[in-house]
């Protein structure tokens, strides 16, 4: 069997003097989804960010398929995580003076890569705003940003999708809405998807969640 | 301490501690405003003073002195006085300078009637004894008074300490000795000392008859001091006797005199001062572009104050508030570092800041409570302006509760119609090109640069839009820095004004100041076509260039041609100083090929056919001042007075251009002058062109060997044109010494503002830099989109404050110069220097927008991104 596309060993991090959570074991394989159920405060966006690179642990390692971040310097994780991983946020970060296509080219511009510029407009196709591509983020209501920012976080075909309570900002029916195209796209490009989420219905349309509680990442049925 | 003041200083010092290096840019840049106006207004203070105290001293208690047109009254004028009941006491005097062997620099040598003297200048009587100068006034004291004998000199302190120094024996300053050619080597006797007389002068004084006897003026008088019988008032004199005395000279009262000194420089001050408000001006706009980004990035903080109830007219009074302080702190330091620079100057340079108007002084400097006050309130008022629309600006987002929406951009949406406020302002600026001098100071030319820059700046938020287009697709990294930059116009003007205006005044002063110095040279070359000059070393011993020695020259056949010239002094106007009359060999068919002529000019036929009309009429080429100061203009008649009632048809015939004498010369052709008038001039300079096979130094041995023959030892000085023309320019150059300085701040200033507005611009997208790293921008990619956006912004900083440096060039050369001073410089383009300054400031906007964000980029990532992302 291949690498996983992540893999958590050990990992702990405490924050400003209280222990968040202590050697938790995870690994991602691809196609899979996988959901991340907790409170507010029990630091499943820090465990989200720890997974990206974003930030470092205390004490355990994070491997994307097969490469340990520790061995690794802050510009070439940055680098790696271009190609390997798609982040969505829940707050969108779409860039304000770029337009919706604008920001699914934005990761090639990074990448040093010349935009695909037809593939950017099938992801925004995709995710129903085809019709949108000049619009400014200001011109889009939430659920339009946010799924412009899924769009971008598939921009360079990434393995692997980190979503940090992507409906968290939403209404119900475009969290609905959101959260469906997020599956679907993930399915079609053949995605791994992690997922943060305290929503036990969205974690529920995910394949695999498991529970942030108590120091301790537990599988839940 | 109120609430309401703990609440501002507690919201000052978290916005000072947001941006602490820019706010002690923009509080620094007031501070060197602040300084050097105040410097330059202290030094010049000192300058006049000291003019104003000589004139004083040497004029005594005289109501009222006869002063000649050019250089001497007759001795005859006296005999005037004599019947006059309004005239009190007479005292003539002769003013001469003599250079003693050993000093470096000549010495007032001052002849009274020394029983007339004691009622009109008392304290110009020498002591026998060391006594007080306060008690030289004492009437008690009269009779300490040494009775002047013929062979006797009293000198100063400083003159004493200066020939003391200067002798191998400095106890032993018994006596003098001076040379004259008539009278040879005389000795004189100290007899005491002349204590009154100022602490740095060099004076000299003795019994008239004997100076004009033993220094070679006999007959001859510098002017007659006159004190007025009780009742009669200076100006019922002068309007009565000015008449009678105007052919041989000019009724005049030391209070004239001290306001002629203070004209001497006034164009030279006011320039200075103009350039010192140009540093306070770009402090000011540093402070607005501070607060107006300020309160742009804090227009959360603003709209949460007014939730919780804060009125909008007090968020208004808080951004005032800071700016004030700043302002106030700045122009504390601003009076310390004028002071200090003001002393500091006064001894490297002198009072006259090294342009040669006054003499130096070492005395101290006093800074009086009102100049204080006025400039800490020009501090004040330079961050207050600045201020103005920032803090509307924040009182109007407090009452829109911008607490969510919107970004920095949005704040600053009312400067999209700042395009017309613009082109408003600089249709002014053209409007102010047509306003008159006054006083000798260009009111519209300054009024011009001042609303040209406030209307350049309001346009660059168009010129942002109009050379920034963003791409609809992204096709490389240099696009999306485009994309950032166009779509905040506003801010990025905003953030660019400090630097556009400080860029541009740089660019202005130094195309101006290149382009005098290129004319200078030019006209150096043009004024100078022979290969050797020579000039009398020391007209106090040699009066002029003997006629024996003339002719001897001109027999040589070593000499393909040898030119004799002189000079004097000619007052046209009593309230102006001196013109020169530069009477030399001046053909009437080589004139536009000898003087620089500018502009139309008589031809000869023009001149033959006005000679003829009248016999007396004699040409005469004004330099151009004289157009300007007096209104002179090709055509014009005007009668020239000179020494010994010597009236002088004259008719202009052309102007030239001349930047030797500010004041203005009249170049007369020595010919004319001598058959139409009879009138032969002390000739003192001269200029020699060898024969083929004869080089420059075989003409000087030739002058000194005829000098020789005539008893005459290193009588004459020569120069060749390089060295003249070496020397003219080191001149320029010390002179422009302060202007250089004036330079180098706005240089300093200007650049420190690139600095820290692109690094606070760049700051202030720390959030934006950390989602791109969050995306997977390596460090390296995020600099050089930074280093792009630095490129781009400076880019735009460098054209626009280069056209509007060019454009105020145009108004400092072609309007600023012309009526301050008088003369007319070409347009000369330092390319190379300004391709230079477009470098610097590229490289300081980029280079330093790297820096500032090289130590958050990539790092904290987490954090930055979770802070409010509108």
């Amino acid at each position: 069997m291949s690498n996983p596309l992540l893999e958590l060993d050990g990992l702990s991090k405490s924050l400003g003097g209280s222990l968040l959570f202590r050697d938790i074991h995870l690994k991602v394989h691809a196609g899979e989804s996988i959901a991340i159920l907790g409170e507010s405060g029990s630091g499943k966006s820090t465990l989200l960010h720890l997974m990206a690179g974003l930030d470092a642990a205390d004490r355990g390692s994070v491997i994307w398929s097969g490469s340990n971040l520790a061995d690794l310097k802050p510009d070439e994780i940055a680098f790696k995580r271009l190609a390997h991983i798609g982040l969505v946020f829940q707050a969108y970060y779409l860039m304000p003076h770029l337009t919706a296509l604008q920001n699914i080219e934005l990761p090639f511009l990074l990448a040093n890569k010349k935009p695909l510029t037809q593939h950017c407009k099938n992801l925004l196709e995709s995710v129903g705003l085809l019709d949108k591509a000049g619009r400014f983020p200001r011109e889009l209501s939430g659920g339009e940003q946010q799924r412009v920012a899924i769009a971008r976080a598939l921009a360079l075909q990434p393995p692997l999708i980190l979503a940090d309570e992507p409906t968290g900002n939403l209404d119900e029916r475009n969290a609905e809405l959101v959260l469906a195209i997020l599956l679907n796209v993930c399915k079609e490009q053949g995605c791994a998807l992690v997922m943060v989420t305290h929503s036990e219905k969205v974690a529920s349309r995910l394949g695999a969640r498991f529970e942030l509680l108590h120091n301790a990442l537990n599988s839940k049925p | 301490m109120s609430a309401t003041l703990q609440l501002r200083l507690m919201l000052l010092w978290g916005a000072f501690k947001d941006q602490p290096f820019k706010w002690l840019i923009a509080t620094l840049a007031i501070a060197v405003g602040v300084g050097l106006g105040l410097a330059i207004h202290l030094i010049h203070q000192k300058a006049l003073d000291q003019f104003d105290s000589g004139v004083r001293q040497f004029s005594g208690q005289a109501d009222i002195q006869l002063l000649p047109h050019s250089s001497y009254l007759p001795d005859e004028v006296i005999e005037q006085f004599v019947d006059l009941a309004e005239v009190a006491v007479f005292s003539p005097v002769i003013d001469v300078q003599v250079r003693l062997a050993g000093l470096d620099k000549p010495v007032r040598w001052l002849g009274l009637d020394v029983f007339k003297a004691v009622a009109v200048t008392p304290n110009l009587l020498g002591q026998t004894n060391e006594i007080q100068p306060d008690e030289t006034r004492s009437e008690n004291q009269s009779g300490a008074t040494a009775v002047l004998s013929s062979n006797g000199v009293f000198l100063s302190p400083a003159l004493k300490e200066a020939l003391a120094s200067s002798s191998s024996s400095p106890s032993a300053i018994n006596q003098i000795r001076t040379r004259s050619t008539t009278q040879g080597e005389v000795t004189w006797k100290v007899m005491g000392s002349v204590p009154a007389a100022g602490s740095s002068q060099w004076v000299a004084v003795s019994d008239i008859a004997a100076v004009q006897w033993k220094l070679g003026e006999p007959g001859k008088i510098s002017r007659v001091d006159l004190k007025l019988a009780e009742g009669v008032s200076t100006d019922d004199f002068k309007h009565q006797y000015d008449q009678q005395f105007a052919s041989l000279g000019r009724l005049e009262t030391p209070k004239e005199q001290g306001s002629r000194g203070a004209s001497v420089s006034q164009a030279y001050r006011a320039n200075l001062s103009i350039l010192a408000m140009v540093a306070l001006l770009t402090g000011g706009f540093l402070s607005f572009s501070t607060q107006m980004l300020a309160v742009a990035q804090r227009s959360r903080q603003w709209a949460l104050l007014a939730s919780l109830g804060m009125k909008q007219v007090d968020v208004s009074r808080q951004i005032l508030f800071e700016s004030l302080l700043c302002g106030l702190v700045g122009s504390l330091l601003g009076l310390a570092l004028g002071y200090g620079l003001a002393s500091l100057i006064l001894n490297q340079l002198g009072v006259d800041l090294g342009a040669g108007y006054f003499e130096q002084s070492n005395s101290g400097l006093n800074l009086g409570v009102v100049d204080a006050l006025l400039y800490l309130s020009f501090g004040l008022v330079a961050t207050g302006l600045g201020a103005i629309l920032p803090s509307g600006q924040a009182g109007k987002i407090a009452l829109n509760s911008r607490l969510k929406s919107g970004s920095e951009e949005s704040g600053l949406q009312f400067m999209n119609r700042a395009q017309w406020m613009g082109l408003i302002l600089c249709a002014s600026a053209g409007l102010c090109l047509l306003i008159p001098a006054w006083e000798n100071i260009p009111v519209g030319g300054y009024l011009a640069v001042a609303f040209g820059l406030f209307g350049g700046i309001c346009l660059i938020g168009n010129v942002v839009r109009l050379t920034i287009r963003p791409a609809n697709t992204l096709g490389n990294l240099g696009e999306l820095a485009k994309s950032r930059l166009a779509s905040t116009p506003n801010l990025l003007a905003v953030g660019l004004s400090g630097v556009v205006a400080s860029f541009a005044l740089v660019v202005a002063m130094h195309v101006m100041i290149f382009s005098f110095r290129q004319s200078l040279d030019d006209w150096l070359v043009q004024v100078l076509p022979a290969p050797l000059y020579m000039r009398v070393a020391d007209s106090s011993t040699l009066p002029a260039i003997p006629d024996t020695l003339q002719n001897n020259l001109r027999a040589r056949k070593e000499f393909a041609d040898i030119q004799f010239w002189g000079q004097e002094k000619l007052i046209l106007d009593g309230n102006r100083p001196a013109v020169e009359l530069v009477i030399r060999p001046l053909p009437l068919d080589k004139v536009s090929s000898t003087l620089p002529l500018t502009g139309p000019y008589l031809s000869l036929q023009e001149i033959q056919a006005a000679m003829e009309e009248s016999q007396h009429v004699l040409p005469i080429w004004i330099s151009e001042p004289l157009t300007d100061l007096y209104q002179l203009k090709i055509g014009d008649k005007q009668k020239l007075n000179l020494d010994g009632g010597l009236k002088i048809d004259a008719l202009v015939a052309g102007v030239w251009r001349d930047y030797a004498r500010q004041h203005g010369a009249i170049a007369m052709p020595q010919e004319l002058l001598k058959s139409l008038y009879n009138h032969e001039t002390t000739k003192r300079q001269a200029s020699a062109w060898p024969v083929d096979g004869v080089n420059v130094n075989q003409l000087i041995q030739l002058v000194e060997e005829e000098s020789q023959k005539l008893g005459l030892q290193d009588a004459f000085q020569f120069s060749q044109p390089g060295e003249i023309r070496e020397l003219s320019l080191e001149i320029f150059d010390r002179s422009f010494a302060v202007t250089y300085l004036l330079e180098v701040a706005a240089v300093v200033i200007g650049l420190f503002g690139v600095g820290t507005t692109f690094s606070a611009m760049a700051l202030q997208r720390k959030r934006e830099f950390a989602l791109l790293s969050a995306l997977g921008a390596p460090r390296k990619t995020l600099l050089k989109l930074v280093l792009q956006e630095g490129l781009l912004a400076s880019w735009i900083a460098a054209i626009v404050g280069m056209v509007m440096g060019l454009a105020f060039a145009a108004v400092l050369i072609f309007v600023v110069n012309p009526q301050s001073f008088h003369w007319t410089m070409q347009w000369y383009t330092p390319w190379l220097d300004l391709a230079l300054m477009v470098v610097v400031l590229l490289a300081m906007g980029t280079v330093t927008v790297a820096l500032a964000i090289q130590r958050s980029a990539g790092r904290e990532v987490v954090g930055q991104l979770k802070e409010d992302w509108s």
